[in-house]
């Protein structure tokens, strides 16, 4: 039974939905819970009590009770109805962790939206309220398997709300995915190190402190690095270049990355490229069909952990 | 399926609103339950409550399967039987307090809250009066708003907010449940006949009279029943609302005792204008059904014995309505037989001597039958007998001792003495039971017939005239017939009857009570199968089409449900534009603080310019808010998100006084 109104009730929903996705009264399914289907019995056993003792409160306490329920039905569907809908930028995760998907939902009526139950498949489910003319964000979990792109697919929006008696629901489809980086390889060996000939810091024992000149700020730089002095004279702000740090170029290397497996060879990769990172190298991604430029900060790191992730997985949607 | 989740525990909160209300649907239960049973409540629900708050261990399935097995036991033994109303009601209170000490999550709970609205409809097989049914939708509202409580699958309580949603889904529903109520077909008797309960206390006329019955049954104000006449009512002196016959005497005591062959009674021959009427009746317990001397069209479902007493098919134990046409110019009995003649003479031997002789001289001095009725009717209004509600003991012959000792008494005596003088007198007479009189009701147009106006009075079977009412109180207190009981009996008022108190506005407030009881009576629990028919005939519905009435009921149903939520969602939209209102209220309050009072023939825009000027710094937000609010007030579709922004500007909006020191 709930696999048959769950194929009918998505039966319209073919793909990703346009946002905002709005709740119109059509798109909302309701039945009766277990306890609807048990207070349902409940009426026919005190209806049948009515009868015999020719009871006229007692028909009259049926009858309202059956209506209250009927009623109830109606405050269940307007509790869904007229929600707006979007998704929110998602973070990327790393392969393992939970994904999280923020689904912003606007009410705009007057009334409150009450005990929201919010549910991708197999995860578990949000409840949420949502106040009269507001903006609520709801934070879906989902748990990465595999690296790649993961969407939620379809949701789940529902309410019992207000006896419990009636299960409203609808299914939305917000066009929203998050990036899953390979999982880092745990003690991982440490890259090694090919050197680029730009006349610098060939030594490295020099020592990472060492003072070697002066570069325009890049975004990303560390606020200790930058040059106030130089800085403070009105021509732009400057970092501090240091030999140990920023004079050496990594390329992180495919072939010298060389594992049993390829699912291994990302994490190994992607291992690496943190480690990078958080050392403050420059470093650069060498992997078959793609070359990423030496660079560093955020939007690097971004740029080398999702080839990893989507490595051989192009033909799916970005 | 939901993994139990916190929110779903329950509460101390919770748990007191839980037993709250309990206590709510069982406490009208209480004064006809055993006491154990209360007890037993109380300690169970104490107990949950500390497994509540103190987060005792919840009892094992054992301990709790042998408790119910226990309170079964204890119930039946107890009430001598597990099934019927009152063990019923006993084990349903007993499974509810039971059901307390395995709440855990809201699941339970809800369970819970189900056996609570079946034991609500179990109060009303003891009483439906109004208080009772106002009492029980309050009930219901606070069990409803514990489901609502529950489907918010959170920790908070929201007492005042859940009770406000339930309200509203019950006033929702009235309408809904009047349709139902007066459409659903009603079925004609029982489906299964439950077994009576035993010691059923009620007041009323029982089938035996001896001295002092009808005299207690006197100062109950308790309504027996109530009268509509489609007409006129007849004079006071004519209502005699007959009851059971009592044929039988055994020294002290009259009884009703059939023939051991019932014939049927002979046709009541009648003249005069036919007095229709509506009676709504009390349940008694008892098979009679009164009405007036004589009923001679009757309602269905009932019939009327040899002895011309209405009697219905089974025992009044529900309020019934039915309908009667009675003539009060009428002959009944004109042959009787020999068996009957023989029964309404017989009496037991050798008590009250003096009674005997005294019946013997009456009978040498007058030979005709009239004379001898006509000279003891003389002699009660003569010699010195009194009516009164508080007569002296009378000893082993209590005519003899009533006749020449103590001359007073109430009706009883006198119709007993007076049927007993007529048998010793060789006229057959029997003693009927009913009541006499009522009051009228001016306000609802009906008579109020109580408990107090009950009666006896006597018949004699003349041979030219058949069944003759003689009414020998009317002798001794003509008042007693043409007043009511009240004249002839100022004493009753002072012994606690408040009901027709001197006081004319505590009797009409009083009339006033009854009559709204009436219509209570009348129209919602009287309404049953014949009601029915009549009330949808005037509608133009058939009530044997069950085809007419199915789609009836589906069609005004399905209008109302959707007036409803069409209502609901303009409820909505009104609430919008109420909250824009109230915002912009806001917004003016708050620079009414900074001393920017808005005057009351400034618009919107003049007063926000008048502020701009002298306070540049808060210029922008001003001037933003105002167009925000004019745009929603009076624009032609403002964009959707605009009210969120024009809220979240005005709460932001917190404008200070600029201090002095400042401007220069």
């Amino acid at each position: 039974m709930p696999g048959l109104a769950e194929k009918l009730s998505t039966r319209t929903l073919a793909g990703p939905e346009q946002e905002p996705i709005v709740l119109h009264r059509r798109r909302i399914y309701i039945l009766p819970t277990r306890y609807g289907g048990l207070f349902a019995l409940l009426l026919l056993l005190m209806l049948i009590g009515a009868i015999n003792y020719n009871n006229s409160l007692g028909f009259a306490l049926t009858f309202l009770m059956g209506s209250v329920a009927l009623v109830s039905m109606l405050h269940a569907h307007r509790n869904l109805a007229g929600l707006q809908i979007r998704c929110g930028s998602t973070q990327s995760v790393f392969c393992g962790q939970q994904a999280v998907f923020p689904i912003i939902m606007n009410n705009q009526n007057a009334l409150d939206k009450i005990a929201l139950r919010l549910e991708i498949k197999d995860n578990d489910p949000v409840h949420i309220n949502i106040p009269a003319a507001s903006t609520i964000t709801a934070k879906l979990a989902m748990t990465s398997r595999q690296r790649g792109i993961i969407a939620p697919g379809r949701i789940k929006i529902s309410c019992e709300y207000p006896l419990g008696l009636f299960h409203a629901w609808s299914w939305i489809h917000p066009d929203c995915n998050c990036t899953v980086y390979p999982a880092p390889e745990k003690d991982a060996p440490l890259p090694e190190f090919e050197q680029q000939g730009l006349g610098m810091g060939q030594s490295r024992q020099r020592g990472q402190d060492d003072f070697s000149g002066l570069r325009r700020y890049q975004p990303g730089d560390s606020i200790k690095t930058i040059a106030w002095k130089q800085s403070a004279r009105g021509s732009g702000i400057f970092t501090k270049q240091f030999s140990g740090a920023g004079g050496k170029t990594l390329w992180l290397d495919w072939d010298s990355a060389a594992t049993r497996s390829l699912e291994q060879r990302l994490s190994r990769l992607c291992q690496w490229v943190l480690q990078c990172e958080s050392s403050g190298l420059e470093y650069g991604l060498r992997m078959p069909g793609q070359n990423i430029a030496p660079g560093k900060g955020h939007r690097h790191r971004h740029l080398c952990l999702s080839a990893l992730a989507l490595y051989g997985q192009r033909t799916s949607p970005a | 399926m939901i993994k139990a989740k916190l929110s779903d525990s329950i509460t101390p909160a919770k748990m007191l609103w839980i037993l709250l209300c309990e206590a709510a649907v069982i406490l009208p239960h209480v004064p006809h339950m055993r006491i154990w049973v209360s007890l037993i409540c109380g300690l169970i629900a104490g107990w949950g409550y500390l497994i509540v708050i103190r987060k005792w261990r919840h009892p094992g399935k054992l301990i709790r399967l042998a408790l119910v097995v226990i309170s079964c036991v204890a119930v039946a033994y107890s009430y001598d039987t597990l099934v019927g109303r009152d063990a019923g009601v006993a084990l349903l209170v007993i499974m509810l307090s039971l059901k307390l000490l395995e709440i855990k999550t809201h699941r339970d709970v809800i369970l819970f809250v189900f056996l609570g609205y079946f034991l609500v409809v179990t109060n009303f097989l003891f009483s439906q009066s109004m208080g009772m049914a106002v009492y029980m939708l309050f009930a219901c509202v606070g069990l409803t708003s514990t489901l609502v409580m529950l489907s918010r699958h959170d920790k908070g309580l929201h007492a005042v907010s859940n009770i406000r949603v339930a309200g509203t889904l019950i006033l929702q529903a009235m309408p809904l449940m009047l349709i139902l109520f007066i459409l659903f077909p009603r079925l004609p008797g029982p489906l299964w006949l439950m077994p009576e309960d035993k010691n059923r206390a009620t007041s009323g006329l029982s089938n035996t009279m001896s001295p002092g019955e009808i005299s207690s049954l006197i100062r109950s104000d308790a309504v027996a029943f109530r009268v509509k006449f489609n007409d006129r009512a007849p004079s006071a002196s004519q209502l005699y609302w007959r009851g059971p016959v009592l044929t039988h005497f055994d020294g002290r005591t009259w009884h009703s005792r059939s023939l051991p062959i019932q014939n049927r009674p002979e046709r009541i021959q009648h003249s005069g204008a036919r007095i229709s009427y509506t009676i709504t009746l009390e349940p008694h317990y008892k098979r009679w059904l009164f009405a007036l001397e004589m009923p001679v069209k009757i309602p269905a479902g009932s019939f009327i014995d040899a002895d011309y007493s209405l009697m219905a098919n089974k025992d009044v134990s529900n309020l019934i309505q039915y309908v009667v046409g009675s003539h009060t110019r009428y002959r009944i009995g004109n042959e009787l037989q020999r068996l009957q003649r023989r029964f309404n003479l017989v009496l037991p031997p050798t008590l009250n001597p003096r009674t005997r002789a005294w019946a013997d001289s009456l009978a040498q001095r007058f030979s005709s039958k009239r004379e001898r009725i006509e000279h003891v009717l003389t002699q009660f209004r003569q010699q010195p007998f009194s009516y009164t509600l508080n007569p002296p003991l009378l000893g082993r012959n209590s005519v003899d001792d009533f006749l020449f000792n103590t001359r007073s008494g109430f009706c009883e005596h006198y119709a007993g003495s007076f049927v007993y003088l007529m048998r010793l007198l060789d006229i057959p007479a029997r003693v009927v039971l009913g009541y006499q009189g009522g009051e009228y009701n001016e306000l609802g147009d009906y008579l109020i017939v109580r408990q107090s106006d009950a009666h006896a009075w006597a018949e004699v079977w003349l041979a030219d005239e058949g069944w003759v009412r003689i009414d020998p109180t009317s002798a001794v207190s003509p008042e007693r017939v043409e007043t009511g009981i009240d004249a002839a009996l100022p004493e009753r008022l002072s012994s606690g009857g408040l009901v027709r108190s001197v006081n004319p506005l505590i009797r009409n407030l009083v009339l006033y009570w009854d009559s709204l009881n009436y219509r209570w009576h009348r129209w919602v629990l009287g309404y049953d199968a014949g009601r029915q028919r009549n009330f949808l005939q005037r509608l133009g519905i058939d009530s044997d089409d069950w085809q007419d009435i199915a789609i009836t009921i589906i069609v005004t149903l399905g209008t109302l449900v959707l007036a409803i939520s069409l209502w609901m969602n303009l409820h909505n939209r009104e609430r919008q534009k109420d909250s824009i209102a109230r915002l912009y209220q806001v917004f003016c309050q708050r620079l009414a603080r900074i001393g920017f009072q808005r005057e009351a023939y400034e618009g919107p825009r003049d007063f926000a310019s008048r502020v701009s000027q002298q306070r540049h710094d808060l210029r922008q937000d001003i001037e933003l808010i105002t167009r925000f609010y004019l745009q929603l007030r009076y624009g032609r579709n403002p964009p959707e998100q605009l009210f969120s922004q024009f809220r979240n500007r005005i709460r932001l909006f917190k404008p200070r006084k600029i201090k002095r020191s400042i401007t220069p």
